[in-house]
């Protein structure tokens, strides 16, 4: 019996080796591994062997069958491999589909106000969310009992520890640092304790710029903000400073461009004035140079900020704050 | 703000539209956000005359009425029981919006058409008072007093005080002497070159002295500047004459009774807040000013109990408090239909002390609005007798003579100096010391004296209190100038950098990230026991909006999850998401818990996959 099996086996490496076709290996496999092959036969014959030797031979018999079926798997995915090689290449087949990708619209228009800026000279700088009250109110000419602090509900965390309100007291943390000239845009994210609706988020994003220098005047700055808005809604527009009240400049002005959906003629955005308000401006405040001693005689400044939702909602006319922090992808891929 | 276009004309004669008017004051910091045309409501009302009332042919309860509007003799079906004829009555003629349409639930306003009612043409209404919109009567039509035949077919907005035209005015917290028709103006006659005019008061007093009816002492001098007081004896407590009831309405005040509206009318006229407290209720018949004790308790107008501190200044009696000063009044003084004999209180109470009670509190007022602001203490005694001479017309009585007026140290007019040079180089401008001049004079900031040829001293009316420095002198020059009158320049002196700024890390994520992933933006304030999932140092939010925002997140990963859930149950199942943004966590220093330093900021970014790893093109 174990001559037979070793007989076979040297039967079957020699027809392995001239198996040269897929019908060559379709006959080896007829005729060695069907249910009526040459290993089947001779397992048919283990049947009658005495049942001392049976465990040894069944042995050597499942080898060869293992054997067999392991060559007869590597030869056909040799030859599978081979006709696949051999077909063409089916063209109407679509192909991946890309993953793509946006920056968030805030981020998008905060990067174009950065770049204007930028190219006019203007450093980008950053400080804390958390802030203390002195940066936030007092060094910023808001005293203690002002009814000025009410323009801005603000989240406390202690009662000297708030999240800032406004992006300003970057201003006077940089003006400690460093001396005149100063010329720096500070975006950053603030925090009002206000109601949410489609018209106002419990926190928003807010670009502030300052310029320190001798002889900045408020002529400059109308200059400096004109170029701006020209830059970025398009050189068209028209534009008017009028007075307005903030405790860290003054004078103080709110800046307004015509209504760019209406070209002025009174629309829903604009509450049919003609008119959008943009950023709010002014003339820095002597308070507030003598709080960080400089000289304000010598010395003079211009500041400026702006919320980043407001323009981003004119500029692509979003009519709800909440959809910047919903960031459903159907939102976000249209920008 | 609301504010009469009538009433400014009261104080300085003016030929310009509401449009105009809105324009120039916007220009000028404040700022016009509505303009109500109440006249133009009653454009097709008109005064008739009922000539004739018949019984309607074809219903019981419907008159047919004849009234002369002159130019015509309108037949009207009107279903009023009290319509008789020679009334002057309110027609709406054909084309009219009656205001309240009372046979309607939603009560909208409707536009009269010719009907025919019952198979009876009708054309127009005789109108009650609740459909007019001048008051609350519905049972029956409106039926004028004090109006004869020459009045017929005059518009009807001529009467009451309705031919006005209200202006909405949001005012910036420094213009407290805005927030008065005097105020805005005197900012009207400076734009048009003109002056505002003088109001005199002459009293009809009786013999009898107010002081020795009343005393008052300031116990608490630093807190109260000036107190005035005026007695009315024997008035009568009743609703307001349809002209004030009707004005006060409009300027947003709800019309109480004729005391009551008096000194509204008198605040919205002149900025200063009125008291006016029942006289016989005042024990000891002696008014003190003095702060509370703390925990005192008291009962205000508004019937709610409100615990004290020490800092809170109090009007008092020999025995009680009766008011919290500048705020709002007390239960136990408060005037009733039952009253005879009253105080009218004028004073000037100091703005930082009204505000601090009024946050303590939370109780805001008319009047803690106004002393915030600052009041013109030069006019207490001038309005405590304005609004007297009102309550006298109003409410007849008898005025003792001469009032109590306590005003200890004598507040003297700023004086504040400018500079020519200063000006010019604050505004970019190149004006000369009399140009200046003239534009501080047109808003009642006169010179008072030369002290060089760049200097000029000026005397700033009591009524500014906003101005303190010579910074705010500059901010009026330029205001009255115009800003847009300052040339635009768009040279600078500072030399542009060699580089310009390199692009920062955050940026260059952002750059290279969005290729392939959205960006998202989330709130960083969210729920505490979120937040602890993370991390125990997390940092609260005393004042929460509502507890899912009651701290600040300490990663990332939540705010981006809750944004994940929102995509898929919204379809968006294959997600790439990233997020650069910042948390918070508290650090524990024993030695200074207070400071800022407890408190650190970490950038962090981060990636989010969700859903197929391939997506399927077709």
């Amino acid at each position: 019996m174990l001559d037979k099996i070793s007989q076979t086996k040297t039967q079957l490496e020699t027809e392995l080796n001239s198996i040269s076709s897929l019908i060559d290996l379709d006959n080896f496999r007829i005729k060695f591994l069907t249910r009526k092959g040459i290993i089947a036969e001779l397992f048919e014959e283990l049947k009658s062997i005495s049942i001392e030797i049976k465990p040894h031979i069944g042995k050597v018999l499942n080898e060869l069958r293992t054997f067999a079926q392991n060559e007869f798997e590597k030869k056909n995915l040799e030859f599978e491999s081979v006709k696949n090689k051999s077909q063409k290449i089916d063209l109407t087949i679509p192909g991946k589909k890309n993953w793509t990708g946006t920056k968030h619209p805030l981020t998008q228009t905060l990067g174009e106000v950065k770049r204007i800026f930028s190219q006019m000279g203007f450093q980008i700088a950053q400080g804390p969310e958390i802030e203390d009250d002195y940066h936030n109110f007092e060094a910023l000419n808001f005293p203690p009992n002002h009814p000025a602090r009410d323009m801005q509900d603000t989240f406390f965390i202690s009662e000297k520890i708030l999240l800032r309100t406004h992006t300003s007291p970057v201003q006077i943390r940089i003006m400690e640092k460093q001396s005149p000239p100063i010329r720096v845009i500070i975006p950053g994210r603030v925090y009002r304790n206000e109601a949410i609706s489609s018209r106002s988020y419990c926190l928003f994003h807010q670009v502030e710029g300052l310029y320190v220098d001798e002889k900045v005047s408020f002529s400059e700055l109308k200059g400096t903000l004109v170029a701006f808005v020209k830059q970025f809604y398009g050189s068209n527009l028209k534009y008017k400073f009028r007075p307005s009240f903030f405790p860290f400049t003054e004078p103080s002005a709110e800046m307004d461009i015509s209504c760019f959906l209406c070209n002025g003629k009174g629309c829903r955005v604009c509450k049919f004035s003609g008119w959008l308000e943009i950023l709010g401006c002014g003339m820095v405040h002597p308070n507030i140079f003598k709080n960080i001693n400089v000289d304000t005689e010598k010395y003079s400044g211009y500041a400026f900020g702006m919320g980043i939702e407001r323009i981003a909602m004119l500029l692509y006319g979003v009519d709800d704050i909440r959809l910047f922090y919903e960031n459903d992808v159907r939102f976000l891929k249209q920008f | 703000m609301k504010i009469s276009f009538n009433l400014l004309k009261e104080f300085v004669d003016f030929n310009l539209s509401a449009i105009e008017v809105s324009k120039h004051l916007t220009m000028r910091g404040i700022e016009v956000e509505g303009i109500d045309n109440i006249g133009e409501k009653y454009n097709n009302f008109v005064i008739g005359k009922v000539l004739k009332v018949e019984q309607h042919p074809n219903a019981d309860k419907l008159s047919l009425c004849e009234v002369d509007v002159k130019g015509g003799v309108l037949k009207i079906v009107c279903g009023a029981k009290n319509v008789a004829s020679n009334q002057f009555v309110v027609v709406g003629k054909i084309g009219a919006v009656v205001p309240h349409n009372q046979h309607d639930d939603n009560e909208k306003p409707f536009e009269l058409k010719r009907v025919k009612i019952r198979g009876e043409e009708s054309n127009g209404m005789i109108c009650s008072e609740y459909e007019l919109g001048i008051g609350k009567d519905r049972d029956g039509i409106l039926v004028l007093k004090n109006v004869d035949e020459k009045n017929i077919g005059e518009n009807f907005s001529n009467f009451f005080g309705l031919n006005d035209i209200i202006l909405d005015i949001s005012l910036t917290p420094n213009r407290g002497d805005c927030l008065s028709h005097i105020g805005i103006a005197r900012e009207i006659a400076s734009i048009i070159n003109s002056k505002t005019k003088n109001i005199s008061i002459k009293l009809k007093e009786d013999k009898s002295f107010t002081k020795d009816f009343l005393n008052v002492e300031i116990k608490n001098t630093e807190n109260c500047f000036r107190y005035v007081a005026k007695i009315v004896l024997d008035i009568e407590i009743k609703p307001s004459p349809t002209w004030l009831k009707n004005k006060v309405e409009q300027l947003g005040f709800r019309s109480i009774n004729n005391i009551v509206d008096a000194t509204n009318y008198t605040m919205a006229k002149f900025g200063q807040p009125l008291h006016v407290f029942d006289y016989d209720k005042i024990d000891g018949k002696k008014i003190i000013v003095q702060l509370a004790k703390e925990n005192e308790n008291f009962i205000s107008l508004d019937d709610k109990e409100r615990k004290l501190n020490s800092s809170t200044l109090l009007i008092c009696d020999a025995k009680k408090p009766i008011a919290l000063a500048g705020i709002m009044g007390g239960k136990n003084s408060e005037i009733t239909n039952a009253t005879k004999n009253i105080v009218i209180e004028s004073a000037y109470f100091f703005s930082e002390n009204i505000r601090k009670t009024s946050k303590y509190l939370s109780l805001n007022s008319d009047a803690s609005q106004r002393f915030e602001r600052g009041v013109d203490i030069s006019q207490i005694e001038f309005t405590a007798n304005y609004c007297t001479n009102l309550i006298h017309q109003i409410a007849n009585g008898k005025i003792l003579n001469g009032s109590i007026d306590i005003y200890l140290n004598k507040i003297e007019n700023k004086k504040i100096s400018l500079r020519t040079s200063y000006t010019n180089k604050i505004l970019g401008t190149n004006f000369s010391s009399s140009q200046i001049q003239k534009f501080l004079s047109s808003i009642a900031i006169c010179k008072l004296k030369k002290i060089s040829n760049d200097e000029i001293e000026y005397k700033i009316p009591s009524f500014r209190q906003d101005i303190f420095q010579e910074i705010d002198l500059v901010e009026e020059v330029a205001r009255v100038l115009g800003y847009d009158n300052i040339e635009t320049n768009f040279s600078t002196n500072l030399k542009f950098p060699d580089t310009i700024e390199s692009i920062s890390i955050d940026d260059k994520l952002r750059n290279y990230l969005s290729n392939t992933y959205f960006e998202i933006v989330s709130n960083s304030m969210q729920e505490k026991k979120i937040s602890q999932i993370s991390s125990e140092k997390l940092i609260s939010i005393l004042n929460p909006i509502n507890q899912e925002m009651s701290s600040l997140r300490t990663s990332l990963i939540p705010s981006m999850l809750s944004i994940v859930r929102h995509n898929i149950f919204n379809g968006n199942k294959n997600l790439r998401l990233f997020e650069i943004g910042k948390t918070y966590f508290y650090i524990e220093n024993k030695e200074d818990s207070l400071s800022l330093k407890n408190f650190n900021e970490e950038s962090h970014l981060l990636l989010l996959l969700s859903g197929n790893k391939n997506l399927l093109n077709w």
